[in-house]
């Protein structure tokens, strides 16, 4: 199952503490991120640290099964960041999807595209 | 002998993948743009976890070595698509990247599709 690392008593407290450091300083990022996109490249950044932790983790306790809660978060974290893409589309709709624009129409869009203001039906 | 070897190569891939996350978190906090920040977390992060999970494969041994190979796989499968896929929407979105002496290949390219598409035609 599990064998012994070297120096294993020193080199899971300083990995796990170097990873702490750089979660600190990815979370600094998080919040002082003056867009949004900075915040969503710090998220991907502190799923990469959760999944090097969990690895960690599975080591330290002994317990391989955390390795399932690697997989799992990695496939969570690119799910995760595509999601928050969805974020960013300013005309990324298609003409056939009746979506009102919640914002102006971009200048570049034809003016049939725009939203037609409905009329008032009793 | 090949388990003290293999000790030694999980505890010093540990080390090396925790230095490496570190370089990359403090590029993450330092770099002036969002798209050098997206690269520094996309490249040294996933480089950091992977190496990482490399040291636990060499630490544990059949089926959950396999399970942490695995993930490495899914890591170094999906972090460059996640960045890329990240760096265009932000491109469309428009934030202006702050360039280097090689200008914005991306906004060059848009104009110019943008340029061919409005275009009239000169078949018919």
């Amino acid at each position: 199952m599990i064998s012994e690392i070297a120096g294993a008593s020193w080199v899971l407290p300083l990995t796990f503490a170097l990873q702490g450091i750089s979660a600190v300083l990815v979370l600094v990022r998080l919040i002082r991120g003056p867009h949004a996109t900075d915040r969503v490249v710090s998220i991907d950044a502190l799923t990469l640290l959760g999944i090097g932790v969990i690895a960690l983790l599975a080591l330290a306790t002994a317990e391989p099964m955390l390795l399932d809660g690697a997989v799992v978060l990695a496939l969570v974290s690119f799910l995760g960041t595509t999601a928050f893409i969805l974020m960013f589309r300013r005309r990324g709709r298609g003409a056939d999807e009746k979506v009102t624009w919640v914002d102006r129409p971009p200048p570049d869009e034809p003016a049939a595209l725009s939203p037609q203001p409905m009329e008032d039906k009793p | 002998m090949s388990n003290g070897f293999l000790a030694w190569l999980s505890s010093a891939l540990l080390l090396l993948g925790a230095l490496i996350g570190l370089i990359g978190a403090i590029g993450v906090l330092r770099l002036p743009d969002s798209y050098t920040r997206m690269h520094a977390a996309s490249k040294a992060g996933a480089l950091g976890a992977a190496l990482i999970l490399g040291g636990v494969a060499a630490a544990t041994s059949g089926a959950f070595a396999l399970a942490a190979v695995f993930a490495l796989v899914i890591v170094l499968a999906t972090a460059p698509l996640a960045a890329h896929a990240m760096a265009r929407a932000a491109h469309r979105s428009g934030m202006t990247p702050k360039t280097g002496p090689l200008g914005d290949e991306l906004a060059a390219d848009v104009a110019r599709e943008r340029a061919q598409a409005s275009a009239p035609r000169h078949g018919d």
